[in-house]
């Protein structure tokens, strides 16, 4: 429950992830993939030696470097599904990808006393499931995903009367 | 002294220079030419907007719209995996089945959606028989650019042509269509020579050909069927077109307006997928061309080939043929065939008989395009997404060099059958 007031003062400090998997652009894919596992995250944030964003590393961005070429220029041919299209090279060559390779540079960001309404606009205009949390010294310090924006809709959303 | 009068000529000549090198799109450059003709008073406003010729930008958005909605529904990669799975293990039918496919969508289609349509299958079947899709792409690519040439709506140098000399689809069917049956035939057995001892050496396993389940592409059936009684009723349209006296802008618009109604899909979204850059660039061409022929430079250019030939309407049609097939490999064919289209309504004017000219016009553009990488858009896209199909593996990527080195006998083929060929129907005596 919240009042008017705090609604106003709803703050990405409030509500960010302060236990994020973050490492650096020599890391492998393998040890994202292996830390990943161990904390269930999908999300791995890149930093250089000041601890500022450097790059952003998704699930997706993984997946893309395994599913067929075709299908990135034909989606319509994703109804054939077969383990003959495991390319095992790909694999090889997965491996020796480093974070450097995959990541999306200069990821864009959110500092902790932004607010709500500037995270959801940045998150629908970029479509992005995930904004790295900077503080005051640009240093990365969380990240935002999508499930904690949804938790605080439900609570928007359950409260609206509160909001009058 | 420069003479001023020829200043839209000569800002033609360093347009299409620009145009060529593709540092800035074509769209731009040849707008900005036409706006500063029009700003400088080479060409009346007026006279500009006659020059637009509103019949052949209806006929590309009409089917621009069409095409856009068709290929949603997934029915052309669904006759693509048809015709795969009908050569079942033989990666030689597979290529002779895939590349006819290609020319007859590419008869319909406009080039550029045909290759992109059949490459991600050519990269699909490659992926899950690991057969080397080169010689499929190179194929793709050629014969895309050969079987547009077949009909009115198949590549836009046709569509320009249809509107200068008022021919109409049956008349396409009629002169251009068996032409391209015999070119397809020897441009076949040239890449047969070529590729044939490498392909044989494939060994596709039927399980796999099995496990394709081709209905899985089409999502929404009844959007499927809808799509291809519009395609069907805007063909009868243009086959008719000399009885129902309606233009091919007009059919073409209809049944993309038509399907809109009946998909019941969001405009908009259509909307989107036509290829503005394309339009403007019509635009700005027949602006800035107009301007150019009021200079009396197309006159000019057409009194000394009729005097170079000997005002022999024999060796004009070769000429137009040859210099048509060269010139468009550097230049693009959308210019050179409306600069050459106006050529030949001077030849006209001056009481040749142009009707076999038009044929050569025809041939030479679009079967030219296959010469060099940048004489069309197709082999450009289809060389990007093979090369960027490489990735990991290993294999020769497609330059400039490669791929003249593949291309090179076929467009001569090419262009000496259409020789042939126009010898025995107009001059064969």
């Amino acid at each position: 429950m919240f009042s008017d007031n705090k609604y106003k003062n709803y703050k990405v400090d409030s509500f960010y992830f302060k236990n994020i998997c973050i490492g650096k652009e020599e890391d492998s894919i393998e040890k994202i993939l292996l830390t990943w596992q161990k904390t269930k995250k999908r999300v791995y944030v890149v930093t250089n030696e000041e601890g500022k964003a450097e790059g952003i590393i998704t699930l997706y961005d993984i997946l893309e470097e395994i599913v067929p070429y075709f299908l990135k220029i034909d989606k319509l041919l994703n109804f054939f599904s077969s383990n003959e299209l495991i390319d095992k090279e790909k694999f090889k060559k997965l491996k020796t990808k480093k974070a450097k390779d995959l990541m999306t540079k200069n990821p864009v960001t959110v500092k902790i006393n932004d607010d709500l309404m500037k995270v959801i606009t940045l998150m629908y205009s970029y479509n992005f499931d995930y904004l790295p949390v900077l503080d005051e010294n640009e240093k990365v310090v969380g990240i935002i995903d999508k499930e904690v924006i949804e938790n605080k809709l439900v609570y928007l959303v359950n409260d609206t009367d509160k909001l009058d | 002294m420069i003479n001023t009068q020829l200043i839209p000529f000569y800002l033609l000549l360093i347009t299409l220079l620009i145009v060529a090198t593709e540092k800035i799109n074509r769209s731009v450059v040849v707008a900005f030419t036409a706006l500063f003709l029009i700003i400088f008073k080479f060409i009346k406003f007026e006279s500009a907007i006659e020059a637009i010729d509103f019949n052949t930008l209806g006929l590309l958005v009409g089917m621009m719209i069409i095409v856009a909605i068709t290929k949603t529904t997934g029915i052309f990669q669904y006759l693509a995996l048809k015709t795969i799975k009908l050569a079942k293990v033989r990666p030689l039918r597979m290529l002779f089945f895939i590349s006819l496919l290609t020319a007859f969508l590419s008869a319909f289609l406009d080039n550029v959606t045909t290759i992109l349509l059949i490459l991600p299958v050519i990269f699909f079947i490659s992926e899950i028989t690991k057969i080397n899709s080169l010689p499929f792409v190179f194929s793709a690519i050629f014969f895309s650019n050969i079987g547009g040439a077949a009909t009115l709506i198949g590549d836009p140098p046709n569509i320009i042509i249809g509107g200068y000399a008022k021919f109409d689809f049956n008349q396409f069917i009629r002169y251009n269509t068996p032409v391209v049956l015999v070119i397809l035939f020897f441009s076949f057995f040239l890449i047969y020579l070529k590729w044939a001892k490498e392909l044989r050496k494939n060994i596709i396993k039927i399980s796999i050909i099995n496990k394709l389940k081709e209905q899985g592409v089409i999502k929404d059936v009844r959007k499927t069927l809808i799509s291809i009684f519009v395609l069907f009723i805007v063909l009868i349209g243009f086959v008719l077109h000399s009885v129902l006296h309606i233009e091919n802008s007009i059919i073409a618009l209809f049944g993309a307006i038509l399907l809109l109604l009946l998909t019941k899909e969001n405009p908009e979204e259509y909307y989107k997928e036509i290829e503005w850059p394309t339009i403007f660039f019509f635009i700005g061409l027949f602006v800035t061309i107009a301007a150019v022929e009021k200079t009396g430079v197309f006159d000019l250019v057409s009194k000394y080939l009729l005097v170079s030939t000997n005002k022999n309407p024999e060796l004009i049609t070769y000429l137009v043929l040859w210099l048509s097939g060269f010139l468009v490999a550097v230049f693009n064919n959308i210019p050179i065939t409306i600069i050459l289209s106006k050529i030949i309504l001077s030849f006209q004017a001056q009481g040749i008989d142009v009707f076999p000219v038009w044929w050569a016009l025809s041939l030479g553009t679009c079967l030219g395009a296959n010469l060099t990488l940048v004489a069309s858009s197709v082999n450009i896209i289809g060389a990007d997404l093979y090369n960027r199909s490489l990735n990991s593996k290993n294999g020769n990527r497609i330059s400039f060099i490669n791929f003249v080195k593949n291309s090179f006998l076929i467009t001569l083929t090419s262009l000496v059958i259409s020789n042939i060929y126009l010898k025995i129907i107009f001059f064969l005596k």
